[in-house]
């Protein structure tokens, strides 16, 4: 292991790309790759389009712009447990957020999935293979995938000063047309765990997904790291969304508890 | 598990790089891939692979295009006579085991006529005979052996994997820091198969990865006999491989 440097802060990142030893390979639990959806039954009508925000700055985003308070929670998903019997009760009764799928009132084709903590990527393909299944999705569905980076992970060779964060870049799938919103991600740039394990999803099953991915320089989310996913309201596909009047006053309050890096204030 | 490719005759020879050590073999996979312009004719989804996405590493595209790369995508020259499997993240800790037996059975369902597994291991595992001359280490199946053995070890002196001192009545293949390689070689080995490994260590791997290409060149004229580093063309994502520039305004 050895530590790279961002932001003031040091990140402990894997620098092999193997261990010493292949063979003494210590698997994880047997649950801990599982996730499972506990909620309402099945549901009846097909996912024509989801919304997914895979990390907190994109929920808040979708609190704040997107979601009606009538809304109610189809479906919890908890990721480390093999069966719903496994998740201990504490957690299922607790107010801590996991990850939760709605359905847009009025639009019952329209799903909106919530993760308030990121998904470790060994979870992310039972959790893809869950959630897709629960809503329903097939070759007719769209898919709109959100979520940030740190901008000290963005590779490119233009000079800093011409760098503006917070913004937007995308990749789509083979059947996607590019919008116009923002431009597409540039090599050698790429994008791990949840949110490239959905594209990877969808890519694979001939589904239409656009993946847009803000590249921010804080660490806690911001209100300009939230509102740089505004463009994405005016895709075609989310024309259905009605954006909330008291957007900016949600905005407000969800990020009042959020701690802020003493480096920007 | 699903793949959308099956090849369309059973005479291909196929490449598998395995994460390895300074990742050698995924580069030198690369730079066949780019060299050869080989066409993406698949995609192997396996729950045993680590998600990660990007636009195309080989093509270089304006601000608007997108072509989606998968980590774990099947490639083919025109003549469809070579089939290039690149892998482009590692395997979930605990799951290697599994993505080696459905991997070798894949392999062996598509009957490839030659199987090459490009991979590396640690320099500094090496014992002082190992350390100057050659860093190519190879393995040979029982029919490689008989076809080929004397070109690769007589003519083109390459070296195969040395046994170890005590190592004889337990595996004799030591090469950590080969990822996959040495299970895959073994699920294999009934079958037509030769493992490259080259010695290296972490660090800018492009040199190993070009030294590793021009070894098998030498063998399957791939891009000619040259072996001038020039010959080989290096991907458009290998431009910032290592990080972005530094920003020349701080020594104003």
């Amino acid at each position: 292991m050895a530590s790279s440097f961002y932001d003031g802060f040091s990140h402990d990142v894997p620098l092999r790309s193997v261990d010493a030893d292949d063979d003494d390979e210590e698997p994880f639990p047997t649950s801990y790759c599982k996730s499972i959806i506990c909620g309402s039954g099945k549901i009846e009508s097909k996912c024509l389009v989801c919304l997914i925000a895979t990390e907190p700055a994109s929920s808040v985003f979708i609190d704040a712009y997107v979601k009606n308070k009538e809304e109610n929670v189809l479906a919890k998903v908890y990721c480390g447990y093999e069966t719903e019997d496994d998740i201990p009760v504490p957690l299922k009764k607790s107010k801590h957020k996991v990850c939760e799928i709605y359905q847009v009132t009025g639009q019952p084709g329209l799903f909106i999935c919530q993760c308030y903590n990121k998904i470790q990527p060994e979870q992310s393909f039972s959790w893809v293979q869950q959630v897709f299944k629960y809503i329903n999705c097939d070759k007719k569905s769209e898919i709109v995938v959100l979520s940030t980076e740190v901008l000290c992970d963005y590779k490119t060779d233009k000079p800093l000063s011409d760098i503006h964060p917070p913004f937007l870049s995308a990749l789509y799938t083979s059947h996607t047309s590019p919008s116009s919103i923002c431009p597409t991600l540039s090599q050698p740039n790429i994008i791990s765990s949840l949110p490239a394990q959905i594209v990877v999803y969808c890519e694979v099953n001939d589904i239409k997904a656009s993946f847009f991915v803000c590249y921010t320089d804080v660490i806690n989310h911001d209100i300009m790291t939230v509102k740089s996913f505004l463009p994405i309201l005016s895709l075609s596909s989310l024309s259905l969304l009605q954006e909330n009047p008291e957007a900016d006053k949600v905005l407000k309050d969800s990020l009042k508890n959020t701690e802020s890096s003493l480096l920007y204030l | 598990m699903k793949v959308n490719y099956f090849p369309k005759q059973d005479k291909s020879g196929f490449c598998q790089p395995c994460v390895s050590v300074g990742n050698v073999g995924q580069l030198a996979t690369d730079l066949i891939i780019s060299s050869l312009n080989l066409e993406k004719v698949g995609i192997i989804y396996h729950s045993s692979i680590l998600p990660v996405i990007g636009n195309d590493p080989y093509t270089q595209f304006s601000q608007n295009n997108c072509r989606l790369t998968t980590p774990c995508e099947v490639y083919e020259n025109s003549s469809q006579d070579l089939v290039v499997l690149q892998q482009r993240s590692p395997l979930i800790k605990g799951k290697k085991e599994e993505f080696v037996t459905w991997l070798s059975d894949w392999i062996k369902e598509n009957r490839f006529k030659q199987i090459i597994i490009l991979t590396s291991s640690f320099a500094h595992e090496r014992v002082d005979s190992q350390i100057f001359g050659c860093q190519l280490r190879i393995l040979m199946s029982k029919s490689v052996e008989e076809k080929n053995g004397k070109l690769f070890l007589e003519t083109l002196k390459w070296k195969e994997v040395e046994k170890r001192h005590g190592d004889e009545m337990t595996d004799s293949i030591f090469l950590p820091g080969s990822g996959m390689a040495k299970q895959l070689f073994h699920k294999c080995s009934e079958s037509s198969v030769l493992m490259m490994s080259l010695f290296c260590s972490e660090g800018d791997n492009i040199q190993d990865s070009i030294t590793l290409c021009n070894c098998l060149n030498s063998w399957l004229h791939l891009i000619g006999p040259s072996k001038n580093i020039h010959t080989w063309k290096t991907p458009e994502s290998w431009k910032l491989v290592y990080g972005s520039h530094f920003d020349q305004t701080l020594f104003h």
